[in-house]
């Protein structure tokens, strides 16, 4: 069976392939990965397909993304059984396109996790070594993507690094791009000001034809940019790029072995005709803090519509409506769920809203300009994609939660600024994939995709 | 300002309460030592001098106004409930 999305593309367009029995065998195919790996919670056992460039090319989508007919969960229970009426507009747009849905993915619960152990229902395991995570929250759409023997492309998704960390644990493409340029119009939100749609590939190419069909202005949803979508295949020449690499992203936190990998791939980007720097971006050492609070005071505000009346998990109504509410949000809630609330809840409170929730905001402010300073002189900056290879499920289970956020260091300031930024396999460690990450100015994803595109041709 | 970075049951009871959330006391004692300890990284942002403006969104955001015009709805709102009668979702008492 072909592999490649390029040469499906090809076979499809010369008339060489029968799209319906394709269709069927990736079926059976995915049938077999979920037995191995875990990547969906819901696999479509008839998937259909449009006529377009894209026609019949199988696309999976992260479960927080609303698909017409097919239950969709967020990776909670408290919306089990939940089955949208509608397609999320980026959903729709792969499918004017032709894309074929062929599952919804795993994810931690809302998206709350950087594992995806996190779980109200599987846990993907990673197809380079199933003792180890895929990364979260879109661990559903990387383990797929790496482990599919058949052309595919996911729609995943990021608030503060949950496309870049499964890219980079599992050896995939993926692209985060900037706040606005997809459309939120159907996405179950975690943190509304910084979610955003984006894809993950085997290579820049796949990820980068996907986005294309993705982007462009979306009257449903308010923060939509009006910036008409762009071909993002045409990569180009990376002579004479100027390139940035941030030393904070460098740091005692970052496995040496991981940032020798990236160090070397900066090496390469330069024998390639580009010209590296080393700059400061100090105010990377509080993303975490402002990152944290502001996403969960987000989170705590849009999970207060779960109330088992209208959608998912319901049940026999009884008492009055105090104790049904609070009933069903605390057994259709997970453990890290609720940890969130509680924070958010907190940080949003009267009394200490200045002190976390604004001071969360105007630290990033800080971290918007400290970027927009950086791009007025590089057209990209280079780093890790995580501090860490992939780590075993028992490595995890042994992290406080403070821990684990900490591990978001070198996502959340990109996601909270809402550039856009990719992250391409670099090299190996312990035989576990390693990840740059590329970061551009807001809607300059071309520039970001054509230096992945640069590293991974280079490879 | 009271209590301010300082997370103990009572503050856990009032925030749940908040939040309608019914913890066990096993999640009270359980939250209350992880989410002393989150908030304590948190306090780090208290080291940063911020005099900017916050910011909701990381790119400027413009008001769109729509033409006030009637669009049909194409599905049912209440395709995915169990408790409604005629046209209306039944919730429990509230007053």
């Amino acid at each position: 069976m072909i592999t490649g999305v390029k040469e499906y593309i090809e076979e499809v367009r010369s008339g060489n392939l029968n799209v319906d029995d394709f269709a069927h065998e990736v079926v059976e195919r995915s049938k077999t990965i979920q037995k191995k790996y875990s990547p969906f919670i819901t696999l479509v056992e008839h998937p259909t397909s449009g006529n377009g460039r894209i026609k019949g090319l199988p696309i999976s989508v992260k479960d927080s993304i609303c698909t017409k007919g097919i239950m969709t969960t967020a990776g909670s229970k408290i919306l089990d059984g939940y089955v949208p009426p509608f397609d999320a507009t980026s959903v729709s747009n792969a499918k004017r396109d032709g894309g074929m849905v062929i599952g919804k993915t795993a994810m931690d619960e809302f998206g709350f996790g950087t594992f995806s152990t996190n779980c109200a229902y599987s846990i993907p395991r990673n197809p380079h070594d199933t003792s180890r995570s895929c990364g979260g929250s879109s661990g559903g759409a990387a383990c797929l993507t790496a482990a599919a023997d058949f052309p595919h492309i996911a729609i995943a998704q990021s608030t503060g690094g949950s496309i870049t960390a499964p890219a980079a644990f599992t050896g995939t493409v993926g692209i985060t791009p900037t706040y606005g340029r997809v459309s939120r119009y159907g996405l179950i939100d975690y943190s509304n000001s910084m979610d955003k749609i984006g894809t993950i590939g085997k290579t820049v190419y796949d990820a980068a034809l996907l986005l294309s069909s993705l982007s462009g202005y979306d009257r449903l949803d308010s923060t939509s940019a009006e910036i008409a979508s762009e071909d993002f295949t045409a990569f180009g020449s990376i002579k004479g790029l100027r390139v940035g690499i941030p030393k904070e992203y460098f740091s005692e936190g970052v496995d040496k072995r991981v940032a020798k990998e990236v160090r070397s791939g900066i090496e390469r980007l330069e024998s390639l005709g580009a010209s590296c720097e080393e700059v400061s971006l100090p105010m990377t050492d509080y993303g975490i803090a402002s990152y944290y609070i502001t996403a969960i005071s987000e989170a705590s505000t849009n999970l207060a519509r779960y109330c088992g009346l209208r959608y998912g998990m319901q049940k026999e109504i009884t008492g009055d409506f105090e104790s049904y509410f609070s009933s069903i949000r605390s057994t259709g809630f997970g453990q890290e769920a609720k940890r969130r609330i509680i924070l958010g809840t907190y940080a949003r409170m009267a009394g200490f809203r200045d002190a976390y929730y604004i001071k969360a905001l105007r630290i990033r402010t800080k971290i918007i300009n400290e970027f927009a300073a950086m791009f007025k002189k590089f057209d990209v900056l280079v780093a890790p994609s995580m501090p860490i290879i992939a780590p075993t499920f028992s490595e995890i289970e042994k992290l406080s939660p403070i821990k684990a956020y900490s591990m978001d260091i070198l996502t959340v300031p990109p996601n909270m600024a809402g550039i856009p930024h990719v992250s391409v396999p670099i090299g190996k460690v312990d035989s576990m994939p390693v990840g740059m990450q590329i970061m551009a100015a807001h809607f300059k994803e071309s520039d970001a995709i054509r230096v992945a595109a640069a590293v991974e041709g280079a490879r | 300002m009271e209590d301010y970075g300082k997370i103990d049951r009572k503050m856990l009871e009032h925030i749940c309460s908040i939040a309608k959330l019914n913890l066990s006391d096993e999640e009270y004692a359980r939250y209350q030592k992880e989410l002393q300890d989150v908030i304590d990284v948190f306090r780090q942002m208290d080291k940063v001098d911020t005099q900017e403006e916050p910011s909701y969104h990381p790119i400027e955001i413009k008001d769109r106004l729509r033409d006030d015009e009637v669009i049909a709805h194409e599905w049912d709102p209440l395709c995915n409930s169990k408790s409604f009668e005629g046209r209306y979702f039944k919730s429990p008492k509230i007053v």
